[in-house]
């Protein structure tokens, strides 16, 4: 029943041209830069590289100035943000409410529950540079056992968040 | 009964049941691995129908665009969705799969049927051989509920393994099918002049943009229309 083509050296040479094509686009310079710094994203965890690229969308570098608003409390986006380098502050009902350094990711709550945004951030040093990504949901049947590690890392994320919380508030 | 036993039982069948989808995947999942092929996270089955369109319009406007490695590519997408749609459907039903093919060959299950049915067509049964044919009854229905649970759970792997496999190499063999389809579009000055307004600069023209610029010119909420807009989903 077998009958698919045989393909020759010069066939493949054409598909890995489009690979070659496929690797100077900006998003996959991002991906690669991404997954150079994949093992200090505790989010990632656990996903391997490949599965990463199937779940990671709209990947950006993007470079933030002093005072300038990564978020804005009360508005509706989907992008989680991996701080970097660069110091952001966290404002909410305008009072600043927390610090965020390098190696933070914060934006998660938003993205998985798609609601508004609950807090600003604004950049606090000279400048920051963060990662924004968003999760891609689409094509499940591609990627759903990545997905799940994923939401099962922003799970313990979120959890890590909140015990810190709960230590401060007890502290008080 | 030893449950390695039933499981070796269910593994022959599933074997002979995947064995012709098995070259299939083995190839195809090697041509991807060796080569480092790409396997996009996109549906790029849903593309099958406007690329082979587009591919077929294209051919016939200027024929030698329309090289080697493409007609292969187009080929083996066609025939991997036929392959992929039959055995899905072919692997859906577990319960009529179990009991109307996988019990009709199991040499346990028919020597037990050939004994129950002897039974059955006794006339003036004693009451020895009624008891041994509610015996014989009940222990049918009890194997046939052990091996359904075992075939279920290794029927359900191998068909998720082997739908997938399918549907990785028909999504990787699609994606480089638009890819050098416009790779080679690009390089035919009759086709170009055909695609004036569909790129600003109508150097690179890709799926994205031909499709945006199709759904500019056709009815807007048509069965194409809706169809295109679909594909268009793909390029987000």
């Amino acid at each position: 029943m077998n009958q698919m083509s045989t393909y020759s050296s010069e066939d493949i040479e054409k598909f890995l041209e489009i690979n070659r094509q496929l690797n100077e686009e900006p998003q996959s310079q991002s991906l690669r830069k991404l997954l150079s710094v994949k093992e200090k994203i505790s989010i990632f965890k656990n996903i391997d590289t490949s599965e990463l690229k199937a779940i990671v969308a709209e990947l950006k570098f993007v470079k933030f100035k002093f005072k300038d608003y990564i978020v804005k409390e009360g508005d509706e986006s989907k992008e989680i943000f991996f701080i970097i380098s660069g110091e952001c502050q966290v404002f909410h009902n305008n009072n600043r409410i927390g610090i965020l350094k390098p190696g933070v990711v914060f934006g998660e709550s938003g993205a998985i529950f798609k609601t508004k945004r609950n807090a600003s951030v604004v950049c606090a040093s000279q400048d920051a540079t963060l990662l924004s990504f968003c999760i891609d949901e689409d094509n499940m049947e591609f990627c759903a056992p990545a997905l799940a590690t994923l939401y099962k890392n922003l799970a313990h994320q979120i959890n890590d968040k909140l015990e810190a919380l709960n230590e401060a508030f007890s502290k008080k | 009964m030893n449950i390695n036993d039933v499981e070796d039982e269910i593994y022959g069948f599933c074997n002979l049941f995947f064995k012709d989808i098995d070259p299939i995947v083995e190839d195809g999942i090697a041509l991807i691995n060796d080569n480092g092929l790409v396997q996009p996270k996109e549906n790029y089955r849903v593309l099958i129908e406007y690329l082979s369109t587009t591919l077929n319009h294209f051919k016939n406007l200027d024929y030698s665009v329309i090289d080697e490695t493409l007609k292969k590519l187009h080929r083996d997408v066609l025939y991997l969705d036929k392959v992929y749609t039959i055995k899905k459907e072919q692997a859906s039903n577990i319960e009529h799969i179990f009991k109307h093919k996988f019990l009709n060959k199991s040499p346990l299950f028919i020597s037990l049927s050939a004994n129950i049915l002897k039974l059955k067509n006794t006339n003036n049964l004693s009451d020895e051989e009624k008891l041994s044919y509610k015996k014989l009854m009940r222990e049918f229905q009890e194997l046939e509920k052990i091996y359904y649970e075992v075939f279920q759970k290794i029927f359900v792997e191998d068909r998720t393994y082997f739908l997938n496999a399918l549907l990785v190499i028909l999504n990787t063999k699609t994606f480089y099918l638009d890819k050098l389809l416009w790779k080679q579009v690009c390089t035919s000055e009759t086709i170009m002049k055909t695609l004036k307004g569909v790129s600003k600069t109508n150097k690179c023209i890709n799926s994205k943009l031909y499709l945006g610029h199709r759904l500019n010119i056709i009815i807007p909420y048509s069965k194409d229309y809706k169809y295109l807009q679909k594909c268009l989903k793909v390029y987000k």
